[in-house]
Formats: structure tokens, sequence, C-alpha cells
């Protein structure tokens, strides 16, 4: 009984520490991790940092209307190719039965069609 | 104990000695039992304290302490949308020691191959120094970085430096200014926020914006080259909140490369520029003698013969040689017509009102570089007279345009800033003129782009409206009729305005586009109209058609004309003028 009971404790002291250690260890890797990961953040953010100073530096007017004129061509918008919706004039609303009774399978469509032809 | 006792039962007759040792044995026995049994209650106790009753120890959630925070040094400057205009980037700078380098010449060799700008023979006398420390390369690219890394040369280093870099150029030179190598802001933004960019914080938000400036800045610059100018200066100011959308000076420079600025570039022609304005001017003297009751729309005035004062002589560069109204003064810009406004006006209110217009005490703008404007003192008659028409009074850019945008906005004096307001801020402003003064005023700056000197301004769908100008500059033996300054202030959509625009360029060339002409309306008037037609879709401003209903109400004015044979009762001023 008594030896037994001093082997249980022994065991259980062994168990213990065992544990303790494996505890403190892992502890110990996490606190290098995380180390190694805010050095990594503060290493990632000044990369981020030069890649904003190179974003705006390659989006500047100056650089982007040299690209758009070796590449695309686009001109300022002018007053003309500017409009609102309420300057768009309403469909006559007989257009619309006509082109159900044409095309009862694409109404949509047909629609669609006879307005942009006109 | 079974065995103490019964070696006390078989051994009744010990002696007295004996029986006392045991005794105290037993007393230590105890007392030792005891300490040790409250030494484990107490243990016990307080084990059952912490682990049951107020387990206080380790907290569920582990908190970190050591934020990372990278740190930036000197804070960013963005513009109104939040583009990047100047930011601190850490740089590696290259040095050797030359003690430590086994073949210079090998070295040399390789160090010139990828570096630019540095020649093998430089790099060879630096390497060959007796010296322990020698610099090769400041702010090295992280490509040359690594470059001269993989090289693996012993005996060279990096040094971590900040660097101040102004990504979009030479694009707000004037606005930002620069900061000398040690992290000192030297002139512009740079310097009035020297306090708050060190201290590293949150970036410092500007109210340009860099597609206008831009768009600004390449159409004055095409003008410049056009009219072979010295120089030029233009502004968008928001009419109501004064705060400058654009702001472009030229010649200009790029801060990126703080040693190699010329003083001409450096000259921040927008504020600290002073200049006699000619007939821009004019807004003001005509806005002040409507304002104060001096003059009405339909008051009309002889500008039929020139004023000679003292040894001046005041004529019309677009003369028409008979009686005025106001509309027509203003359109056709008659100096002789405007002088006798100014004059009704008189000395003592046209002071006034010039002072309350903010334009003779230097703009509070957010930067070092402000002018102060320059007056006549003592101020008499015949400089009354010359101001009326924009000389006599040098005035800065800013100052021009924030004085336009209180007669255009309906009388409130915004001040002009380089800072975006927070959302909701309380915009400040003082009354200056009454608000039909600034309708009257809208009116006949419209009518100055559709009938007058300014059609050249007309920017079709976005209602521009303004006022043209043509000064001669001041010589070593007064005024020198070659050397102009040609402006345009003025503001769109003029029926309730949202921009105040205001081009001036200095000492242009008539050219064969122009005829020759140098005058405001030929040089600054067409670097607006292309100015709003590119800018004005970027700013939200959507075109109308010029017949819409909605601005002809505001700005329906016939331009009445003065009927030759009309008496007028100006007399007395008229013999004012009559030396």
């Amino acid at each position: 009984m008594k030896g037994r009971a001093t082997l249980f404790c022994i065991c259980l002291a062994v168990a213990v520490g065992f544990g303790l250690f494996h505890v403190k260890y892992k502890v110990q890797a996490l606190e290098e991790e995380l180390a190694r990961l805010n050095g990594q953040i503060v290493h990632e953010q000044e990369q981020l940092h030069v890649l904003r100073a190179e974003w705006a530096y390659l989006n500047r007017p100056e650089r982007l209307e040299d690209l758009n004129g070796r590449f695309l061509g686009l001109a300022p918008v002018m007053p003309a190719q500017l409009g609102r919706l309420t300057d768009l004039p309403t469909r006559p609303v007989e257009e619309t039965e006509q082109g159900e009774n044409e095309e009862t399978t694409k109404p949509a469509i047909g629609a669609i069609k006879t307005g942009a032809a006109r | 104990m079974s065995i103490l006792f019964g070696t006390r039962h078989t051994r009744t007759n010990i002696d007295g000695i004996a029986k006392q040792a045991l005794e105290t044995g037993r007393t230590r026995i105890l007392v030792a039992g005891a300490l040790f049994s409250l030494a484990f209650l107490a243990i016990g106790l307080r084990l059952a304290d912490v682990t049951i009753v107020k387990p206080t120890g380790e907290p569920r959630l582990a908190t970190n302490k050591r934020t990372p925070a990278f740190a930036a040094g000197r804070a960013d400057i963005v513009d109104r949308n939040g583009v990047l205009l100047a930011t601190s980037l850490n740089t590696a700078s290259l040095y050797a020691n030359p003690r430590q380098i086994l073949d210079a010449r090998e070295a040399a060799d390789k160090l010139a191959r990828v570096l630019p700008g540095i020649t093998a023979g430089e790099a060879m006398s630096k390497l060959s120094s007796d010296r322990s420390f020698v610099w090769l390369k400041r702010h090295l690219t992280p490509r040359q970085q690594y470059a001269v890394n993989a090289l693996g040369i012993p005996g060279l280093y990096f040094q971590r430096e900040e660097r101040r870099v102004y990504p979009q150029g030479k694009l707000f030179a004037h606005v930002l200014g620069f900061a000398g190598t040690d992290g000192t802001g030297l002139t512009g933004i740079e310097k009035t926020f020297d306090d708050t960019l060190r201290s590293g914080a949150a970036p410092v938000r500007l109210s340009v914006d860099a597609r206008v400036q831009h768009i600004l800045h390449q159409e004055l610059q095409a003008a410049v080259t056009a009219f072979r100018a010295d120089g030029a200066a233009a502004m968008v100011m928001d009419a109501k909140s004064g705060e400058i959308i654009a702001l472009v000076s030229l010649p200009d420079f790029d801060p990126n490369l703080p040693n190699a600025i010329p003083q001409k570039a450096a000259f921040n022609r927008t504020t600290l520029g002073v200049y006699e304005m000619g007939s821009t001017f004019k807004i003001f003297t005509t806005a002040m003698a409507l304002d104060s009751g001096a003059s009405k729309m339909a008051s009309s005035y002889d500008a039929s013969k020139p004023i000679r004062i003292a040894r001046f002589v005041i004529t019309d560069y677009h003369g028409k040689n008979r009686w005025l109204t106001v509309p027509e003064i203003f359109i056709y810009s008659s100096n002789i017509g405007t002088v006798k406004m100014a004059l009704e006006v008189g000395t003592k209110r046209q002071q006034d009102y010039l002072r309350r217009l903010g334009l003779l005490a230097p703009a509070a703008i957010e930067l070092p570089e402000v002018g102060s404007p320059l007056m006549p003192s003592p101020w008499r008659e015949i400089n009354t007279m010359t101001i009326s028409f924009g000389h006599g009074v040098a005035v800065t850019p800013v100052q021009l345009a924030q004085a336009t945008a209180a007669v255009v906005n309906g009388g409130i004096l915004p001040k002009a800033t380089l800072l975006k307001p927070a959302k909701d801020a309380a915009i400040p402003g003082t009354r200056v003129l009454k608000p039909q003064t600034s309708r009257d005023m809208r009116r006949l700056m419209r009518l100055v782009v559709t009938d007058g000197t300014g059609t050249k301004a007309e920017a079709k769908g976005y209602f521009v409206g303004g006022k043209t100008g043509t000064a001669e500059k001041i010589g070593a033996r007064g005024y020198r009729a070659k050397a102009l300054v040609s402006s345009f202030a003025g503001a769109f959509p003029i029926d309730d305005p949202r921009y105040v625009v205001l081009a001036i360029v200095d000492e242009p060339h008539g050219n064969k586009q122009s005829f020759g002409y140098a005058t405001g309306g030929w040089v600054a008037a067409p670097v607006i109209k292309r100015f709003v037609e590119r800018a004005a879709p970027l700013l939200g401003i959507a075109p109308r058609a010029s017949d819409s209903p909605e601005v002809a109400r505001i700005l329906d004015l016939k331009l009445p004309v003065a009927a030759k044979s009309k008496t007028k009762d100006r007399q007395g001023s008229d013999q004012n003028a009559s030396y």
C-alpha cells in the first residue's frame, strides 16, 4: 500500500515535471514564432509602404496620359458625350404592343432591337 | 508510540533524569508537529484560496504587448482623394571600409557595372584610399541593393537612411516645397507643417486634387511654351469654402532633386509673387461701385475722350469713343469708364472695399511663401484712378482668387486654404458684398465671355464667366508696353459658381495663332477654356445646353447700350477727370 502510494507519487511528479517542461518549451517556441512574425509584419509594412510610393509614382497623371496616348487613345470627355437619364425620350406605347404581336417568344429582345434601330 | 509506552511500563523504576528527557522530547515533537501542521494548513488554505475562491492567475486570453508598428519617420502628405504626394522611404546607402577591400580594382569594376552614376575610376580612387569609411552611393533602390549584395564583395556595408520621396515629381513642387536631407521641411507645406509631419502621425490631407492639378499644369505649360512667356501662375479654388483644388506656378522644379533648383523656379508666383493685375481688378471696382450704390447697372459714363491727369493720359485699349453703360464699360474693359466709376466711389470707400476683399493684407494661406501686397502711400486721387483698372496696387494671385470668389459666391470672402477641412466643419468667411451685387457681377462676368474681351474662355456647356486683364509691367523707366502680365480671373458655372479659376501669364509674346496679340483675352482665356473642358467632368459638373432655361433665368441680361444723346447727371465726375 505504502509502496504503491510512493510509486504513484513519483510517477505523478515525473509526469507533472514532464508536462511543465513541455509547456515551457512550447511557450518558448511560440514566443520565437511571435517575434519572427512581428519582424515579418514590420518588414511587410515597410514593403507595403515602398509599394504604395511606387503605385503613386506609376499612377502619375503624366505617365497615365502617356500610356493612354500609346495604347488606348482615349480623349477627354466632351459635353456632347454626357447626357442625363431624364434627357432620354420615353418609348412610345404602341411600339411595345407591336413587338409583342410580332414575336411573342422574345418580346424583350425584339423591343430592344426596334428601340436601337430608331 | 507503543514502543515508547511499553518501555515506560517495563521500566517504571527509571530514574527522574531519564524521565525528564523523555518528556522534553515528547514536547518537542508535539511543538514541531503543531508547527508543521500549521504551515501545511496555511499552504492548503492559500492553495484553496487562489485556485477555488478567487483564481486570479493567468488571463484566459494572452495579449501581445509588443504590437509591431513600422516607424515611417516623417508622415505622408496626400491629396484630397488620398493620392500620395510625399512620403518617406527607408533606403540603403552604400559605404565601404577600404581597409577591408581585398582587390580594389576588381571591386570598383563590379560596382560600376551594377550602379549607375558611378564610374570605375571614381570607385577605384575611393576604394583604394587609406581611410576606414567612405560613402559610395546614397539612397540605393531595393534592386540596386540586391545587385550589390549579389556581388559578394567583402568590406562593403549598407547604412539605413530615410529619404523624402515625391512620387508626383514636379506636379506639386510649389505646394509641397521640399524637405532637406536631414528631414527638415525647408519650403512649402513641408515647412508649414514640419512639426506635425515630424511627429509621424496621420498623413496631412491637402485640399488639392492631383488630376485637376495635372490638367491645369499641362494647359498652363502649353501657354507658356506657345507664347514664350517668362512664367505663369494659375489656380483653382472652391468658390464657397476657399479650398485650393489646384495651384501651379511656372517654371517649377523637381522636389526630389532639391540641390538642383534654379532660383527662378523656386519662386512661387501664386502666393509670393505680387502683380499689378490690370483690368482683372475692374471686377472689384465695378463690384464696389454697384455695392455702394455709386453706380447702377443702367448708369452710363462718357468714355469718348481720354482722361488727362498730371503727366498721365488714361485711354481705352478697345476704345468705343462714346457714352458707355456699366455693363459695356465692364465687357469692353473701358479704363475711362472704370476710372469715372471709381471716382464716384471715392478714395476712402475704395480703400475700405479693397481691404474688406482681402486685397491689402497678405493672404493667410498655409505656406511660408506669402507675398505682401504693394499699395501707394499716400493714396491720392490719381492712385484711386489707376487702381480702379489695376495699376498701382500689386497683389498675389491667391489674393485675387480669394476676392474673386467673394464677388461671385454671393458676397462672402472665404479663407484660402490648402488643407481639406473636416466633412461637417463650418466654413469660415465674412460677408463683404451684398448678394444682389454678386448676382449682378456674375451676369457681367458672363457677358464678358459671351460678348466681350473673354470670348476665348467659353467652354461650351460649362458657363464660364470672368474678366480678362492685361497689365504693363513696371520697368526701370515707368511702364513697359512690351512687357505684359496677361490674366483671366473667372468662375464656373457662373450661374451658381462652384470653382474660381485664375490664370496669369507673365511676359507672353504674341505668336501667329494670336495674330501677335499677347493680351489676357488671347493668352490666359484659352487656358481657362481648355482647362474647364477637361476638368469639369472630373469636378463633377455636368454640362448643360447653352439655352438651358435655368441658366437663362439667372444670367439673362441684355447688353444695354448707352444712347449718345442721353444727358447724364455725371457732369461733376467728368470735370474732375478733364484736366
